[in-house]
């Protein structure tokens, strides 16, 4: 009887424990595998890629390809998928001035990088760095977030939209980007509403589909001065808006969505602006 | 005189200061019965007078604070939104239009060599159309991000005179003195409980931290004696849902009419001309000028044009909200307190002590040196009239 009731407090101590997702990092954690002879150097949790990443530095006595070849055995059996290594993140662990590139793997949104540290002849480091990562795979013809500005890397890019040029802003306390695309705008609003919640974005306010009624153009103080194409051209246009606003820490992303439901006038695009600001204090 | 008495002295009749007697006799039953005691009128008055300028000092200190965030979002609002997007939007203008000019002159005098897919002529003609592009994706970031700052600007207004009132009831009630009349303690605690719940402290303290206060400013209790006690706060400010609104020139659907419509269909026109160069320069430059014309038309009609009176939220989307002109309010608040301690008119009780219906009135103004626009976070709040 005692033996059950310490099984029971046993487990619900661990349940209790386990509550808070923080609380059980360390457990998800050493659910990664370690190569046997590696030893523990240091460990730490870093923000990179858009996402926190905890990061395990491991000394290894023999070369990188041993520690390689264990990653992409192990990791592979437990189902998990060898990325071809990202351009961003190949960029980014670049300026990390790495000896060689990373291993990628990933399983959902869990991500693990394996990368060599490179040390001395006959022993080196390596680091297992295990976070979310939340991106989208390349398809032909999309045009990514360039991050130059490595902040908007964590915002979802429209599948297939297309980078408006001369749309990006980067100021300290504010950056816009611009996009387009073929597709209807509830899609691309259906898209963002799904998908910036996975980015860690959280959706505080939205504004309800707009249909801009050409009757505005009568009691417009300004439109008497409008010329009988603009305003039978605005009268066309049949246009339609709504926008998102979320937040992160500090920042603010605002996306933009307009369209014009009138065809064969070259207006068939959707048009996506993703503004980030961050919040003054 | 003493003559005068003595002579006639037996012909007095006597009881003649009954009648005085009896109406002092009369006035003094009375004085008795309605027992009035001005030392506690004095200090109830005192503590209505308390309690009306403490409550209308706090719920002003607030407001001031509302306003004075309102004016620094709006501040933010027009020199990250406004001014960007205004510089902007004439930077896109000049370099479509210096593309769609050099385009036509290309296209109207070129050798064949330079037209063409990928020709020098094309390029400039698709960077033109390009600009058009980007001020059309910047049109909807700045008419999204107005909609959603002129929202949340609101909310907050209303939120934080929420916030004032609820703090301008509790302050006046804890300068009400009530708590020097209450009884220590729960009621359910007391050993022989006296009056009712609410003639005991604990009481009072959930009726403070009650979030209905908002709505309600009643606090009632029974004493021991059986005499009923009232306290009533009245906060009055005005409500801050409507907002006088600086819009642009041009409602959203005209200016991208002028971008849409006919800055890119003559961009187009551009680029079909490059492609069969060289082309004739009349009709080239007739586009090129059109594309400037239009341009320039979208980027002035996002200029602000004037204060306006809100229309109703969504009508307000259809226009260009350059900025939050002011808040239709008259920055003064309000607080009446009254106290009531025995019914006054009770008079089955006459020998319990009564004392009239006590009130005082406070006003504050809190507009201070602040404004919404121009920038200007200078609201404080200071005491205009007491009663």
């Amino acid at each position: 009887m005692k033996r059950i009731s310490l099984v029971i407090m046993l487990i619900l101590m661990l349940s209790l424990t386990c509550a808070g997702k923080t609380f059980c990092g360390w457990l998800d954690f050493y659910s990664t595998p370690v190569p046997a002879g590696a030893k523990e150097a240091a460990k730490e949790k870093a923000y990179m890629l858009g996402s926190d990443f905890i990061i395990t530095v491991y000394d290894f006595h023999g070369p990188f390809d041993e520690v390689a070849k264990f990653y992409l055995r192990r990791l592979t059996q437990d189902g998990w998928e060898q990325m071809a290594s990202d351009e961003k993140v190949a960029r980014e662990l670049a300026a990390q001035k790495l000896p060689a590139p990373p291993l990628m793997f990933r399983k959902g949104e869990d991500t693990i990088i394996v990368a060599n540290l490179g040390g001395p002849p006959g022993g080196i480091k390596f680091s297992v760095s295990r976070g979310a990562l939340y991106y989208f795979k390349a398809k032909k013809g999309q045009t990514l977030l360039e991050p130059e500005d490595i902040q908007f890397k964590d915002i979802p890019v429209y599948p297939q939209a297309s980078l408006v040029p001369l749309s990006s802003i980067v100021t300290p306390l504010r950056r816009q980007v611009g996009f387009s695309t073929n597709e209807p705008l509830a899609q691309v609003v259906k898209f963002y509403k799904q998908k910036l919640p996975l980015a860690g974005w959280r959706i505080v306010d939205e504004l309800p589909m707009t249909d801009y009624d050409p009757k505005v153009l009568q009691d417009c103080p300004n439109c008497g001065n409008l010329s009988k194409d603009t305003l039978a051209a605005a009268k066309g246009l049949s246009l339609e808006s709504t926008g998102i606003k979320a937040v992160k820490g500090q920042e603010v992303c605002i996306i933009g969505v307009s369209a014009s439901k009138a065809a064969g006038r070259g207006m068939g695009e959707t048009r996506i602006s993703i503004t980030v600001s961050k919040v003054q204090k | 005189m003493f003559r005068a008495f003595n002579l006639n002295k037996f012909r007095y009749e006597k009881g003649q200061l009954l009648p005085v007697f009896i109406v002092i006799l009369a006035v003094l039953i009375i004085m008795a019965l309605v027992t009035v005691n001005l030392g506690k009128i004095s200090m109830t008055k005192t503590y209505t007078s308390n309690a009306a300028d403490a409550g209308a000092l706090a719920g002003g200190s607030v407001m001031a604070g509302v306003f004075n965030q309102q004016s620094v979002t709006n501040n933010n609002s027009l020199v990250i939104n406004h001014t960007m997007f205004m510089a902007e939007m004439f930077t896109l203008a000049a370099a479509a239009s210096a593309s769609a000019f050099a385009a036509a002159a290309i296209c109207s005098s070129t050798p064949p060599e330079l037209c063409g897919p990928s020709g020098v002529c094309e390029v400039l003609a698709g960077a033109a159309s390009k600009s058009i592009k980007a001020a059309m994706i910047s049109l909807v970031a700045f008419q999204v991000a107005q909609v959603f700052t002129y929202l949340s600007m609101k909310e907050g207004a209303m939120t934080g005179r929420e916030n004032a009132i609820r703090t301008a009831y509790q302050y006046a009630f804890s300068n009400s003195g009530i708590g020097t009349k209450l009884i220590p303690g729960a009621y359910k605690d007391a050993d022989t409980p006296r009056g009712n719940e609410n003639n005991y402290s604990d009481s009072f303290t959930d009726f403070m931290k009650n979030k209905d206060l908002v709505t309600s400013g009643v606090y009632s209790w029974e004493d021991g004696q059986g005499r009923a006690h009232v306290v009533t706060v009245n906060v009055d400010t005005h409500d801050v849902d409507t907002y006088l609104l600086q819009y642009c020139v041009l409602p959203y659907l005209a200016v991208e009419a002028y971008l849409a419509s006919q800055a890119l269909p003559a961009a187009a026109k551009l680029l079909v001309d490059c492609a069969e160069c060289p082309c004739t320069a009349g009709p080239a430059y007739m586009a090129a000028m059109k594309v400037t014309v239009a341009m320039l038309a979208a980027a002035a009609g996002t200029l602000p044009y004037g204060p306006l009176m809100e229309h109703n939220l969504f009508g307000d989307i259809a226009f260009l909200i350059a900025w939050v002109d002011d808040i239709d309010h008259d920055r003064l608040f309000y607080v009446t307190s009254w106290q009531t301690h025995g019914d006054p008119y009770d008079y089955d009780s006459l020998w319990k002590a009564r004392y009239p219906k006590i009130g005082s009135r406070s006003k504050v103004n809190f507009k201070g040196e602040g404004t919404i626009y121009p920038f200007g976070p200078k609201f404080d709040s200071d005491i205009e009239e007491v009663k």
